[in-house]
């Protein structure tokens, strides 16, 4: 699962912190119990010291048999092997305030009494307990996490906020970025490095897409002018000879066929070219069109024709239809449905156009029944009547919709009628 | 009048030089971009035909050039770029209309002829053949003085016709010209025919002396 760049480096934060401060408190328990006991090993040592010299002075002491206020016992030994060494140990002893055993440090030594025997001397001193130190370190380290956890969090919410601002801005301009139509992509106002790094490659790239995109503008454009030339030099040769006076009828009329086959071939070489054009979105998609307005234009040129094959057409507003798009690419998709919508209906039969507020549709009668939805869009695709068509006419319907902007074109066929809707979501 | 053909393509440059001549215009040709600004700079033309793409520079250089020094002959772009930026491009630059190629060379004269017409605003515009008026300004035609109700695309028809009375018009030009993609090949011929007997029909019933006769598979001529 993806995530923020704050959630990303607070996990790693939260880890590594954990982590280090686990080992420090591990080494700062040992360290301070270290201490504490070197401490109670110093006092031990000066009070042995101390007793020593009390018992050299006063030897009742050695009668000492008990802790009791002195915190010192002495043990009267014999047979033993004499050994002076400090020896520390801990050891637990009942303490009444507490009513439970608690920890001492207990000092255990031997030495020679005033009356030359030997003696064992212990001292102890009451310490600190391990596990309420653990317990209290714990509580304390705990409280330091969550304080700078806490801390840290708010600390990153502040620097990223501040520090992704200029990223975010790059990544809106990203997303608005449309080749072609973006020329340069807004400075950005930053002293990070990285950000002004992936500004200026960014900025770079955005340069290098449009020399790209101009290069293959250019080179459509350049083929299909290389096209259109020739095509126009042999129509305008043809329609020189058919002015000619004395050319035979059946020659003329032999020439006008001539001149219908190169219309089409004209044709298809000017919606190939759309189709590239389209695909490359090489429109500028801004103009807010009234398709009531351009249905009512586009259907000027077509009424006559309906009427001479016996068509009857209807048109219903039922409200006012406006997109955003591009005004010739919405004449060319609309006027090739209605042209599709004409050629296939048969005579006596009925056109139906209906706008609403989100879509445009156009049904019209049939006797030849549905359509293959999935592939009447694609390029070729021809129908029963392939004379007419150059097989394009759909596809570049599905282009034109696909590249206004919420827009799409499907087909549907219901009680005899060839639906075709086109449906814009936002508008 | 004299009209000036900005045009690299020599072949389709020579096309419209035979066919405009037969029209009764003079012709001038540049083939490049230089030669271009020397005529459009030294001459006066009643129209002037442009091309965009040219050996040595951009038609709508020169378009725009003319237009700084305050020149208004009418300017018809002819362009196979048949690219939508360039047609607006051209039109903002003061081009008068902008035909794409390839085109009927009919088609080329009636916008020559409207260009020009809407240049000159001021003079007669009338076209008269035999006792038929066409006043494009007000789209009205007068048969003998009396009005002819004619529709918009009657109209149109009719006046492909007037401007060449006695000559060829294709039915594929009308079908192109005035109804757009709209006709299909396969349906010109009879939806033409049926348009044409139309208005053979009002033009009879007015008692106009012209008449549209059929040129076998061609198209139609106004006799």
């Amino acid at each position: 699962m993806a995530v923020s760049i704050k959630q990303y480096t607070m996990r790693y934060v939260m880890i590594a912190i954990f982590a280090v401060m686990t080992v420090w408190a591990l080494l700062f328990y040992a360290y301070i119990l270290d201490e504490v006991y070197d401490n109670a090993d110093d006092g031990l040592r000066n009070q042995k010291i101390n007793i020593l010299r009390a018992v050299y002075e006063d030897p009742s002491i050695l009668e000492l048999r008990e802790y009791g206020v002195n915190e010192f016992r002495i043990t009267p030994l014999a047979d033993t092997v004499f050994d002076e060494k400090n020896r520390f140990s801990n050891e637990f002893f009942y303490m009444p305030y507490d009513d439970e055993d608690e920890p001492y440090r207990l000092l255990t030594t031997m030495f020679y009494g005033p009356d030359k025997n030997t003696y064992l001397l212990e001292i102890r001193a009451s310490t600190v307990e391990r596990d309420d130190l653990i317990i209290d370190l714990s509580t304390a380290l705990l409280v330091l996490y969550i304080v700078m956890i806490l801390s840290i969090y708010l600390l990153k919410e502040y620097i990223f906020t501040r520090a992704l601002r200029p990223f975010k801005v790059i990544l809106k301009d990203l997303n608005d970025y449309q080749v072609g139509k973006t020329t340069a992509i807004a400075p950005v106002d930053t002293n990070v490095l990285e950000f002004q790094n992936l500004h200026q490659h960014i900025t770079s790239m955005v340069a290098r897409n449009a020399a790209v995109f101009a290069d293959q503008k250019l080179f459509i454009e350049n083929a299909s002018h290389e096209l259109q030339t020739p095509l126009a030099i042999a129509v305008n040769k043809l329609d020189l000879i058919l002015e000619d006076e004395d050319v035979l009828s059946g020659v003329m009329a032999k020439i006008a066929d001539t001149k219908v086959s190169l219309k089409r071939l004209i044709d298809l070489n000017r919606s190939l070219l759309f189709l590239s054009r389209i695909e490359n979105r090489q429109f500028v998609q801004n103009e807010l069109i009234s398709l009531d307005a351009l249905t009512d234009e586009l259907l000027d040129n077509f009424l006559d024709i309906a009427e001479h094959k016996g068509i009857q057409v209807d048109v219903e507003y039922s409200a006012t239809l406006h997109v955003k798009g591009n005004r010739d690419l919405l004449a060319m998709a609309l006027s090739n449905l209605i042209r599709n919508a004409i050629r296939y209906t048969e005579s006596n039969g009925t056109i139906r156009i209906s706008i609403h507020s989100n879509s445009w549709q156009i049904a019209n009668s049939t006797n030849l029944g549905a359509l293959p939805e999935s592939y009447i869009f694609n390029r070729f695709y021809k129908g029963s009547d392939s004379m007419q068509s150059n097989g394009l006419g759909l596809s570049l319907v599905r282009s034109i919709l696909q590249i206004t902007p919420g827009g799409g074109v499907a087909y549907h066929f219901e009680n005899n009628f060839h639906i075709f809707s086109i449906s814009f979501t936002n508008s | 009048m004299k009209i000036l053909i900005v045009e690299d393509e020599i072949e389709l440059q020579q096309v419209m030089v035979e066919f405009l001549s037969k029209e009764g215009y003079i012709l001038e040709v540049a083939a490049n971009f230089s030669e271009g600004l020397e005529k459009i700079s030294l001459y006066q033309y009643a129209c002037i035909l442009l091309d965009i793409t040219l050996p040595g520079g951009s038609g709508m250089q020169l378009l725009q050039s003319l237009r700084e020094r305050g020149d208004s002959t009418p300017v018809v772009i002819i362009s196979a770029k048949g690219s939508i930026d360039d047609k607006v491009e051209g039109l903002n630059l003061g081009a008068d209309d902008y035909l794409p190629k390839p085109f009927h060379l009919a088609e080329l004269l009636a916008r020559i002829k409207s260009a020009v017409r809407r240049h000159h605003n001021h003079v007669d515009n009338r076209v008269i053949y035999k006792n038929v008026v066409m006043v494009p300004d007000d789209r009205s035609v007068l048969v003998d003085g009396n009005v002819l109700q004619l529709n918009r695309k009657e109209f149109e028809v009719l006046y492909y016709f007037i401007i060449r009375p006695e000559k060829l018009v294709q039915k594929s030009l009308l079908a192109e010209s005035i109804w757009g993609d709209a006709v299909d090949q396969a349906d010109s011929l009879n939806f033409i025919y049926s348009q044409i007997k139309n208005l053979r029909k009002k033009l009879r019933d007015y008692g106009a002396e012209v008449d549209i006769q059929a040129v076998y598979g061609v198209g139609y001529k106004l006799v």
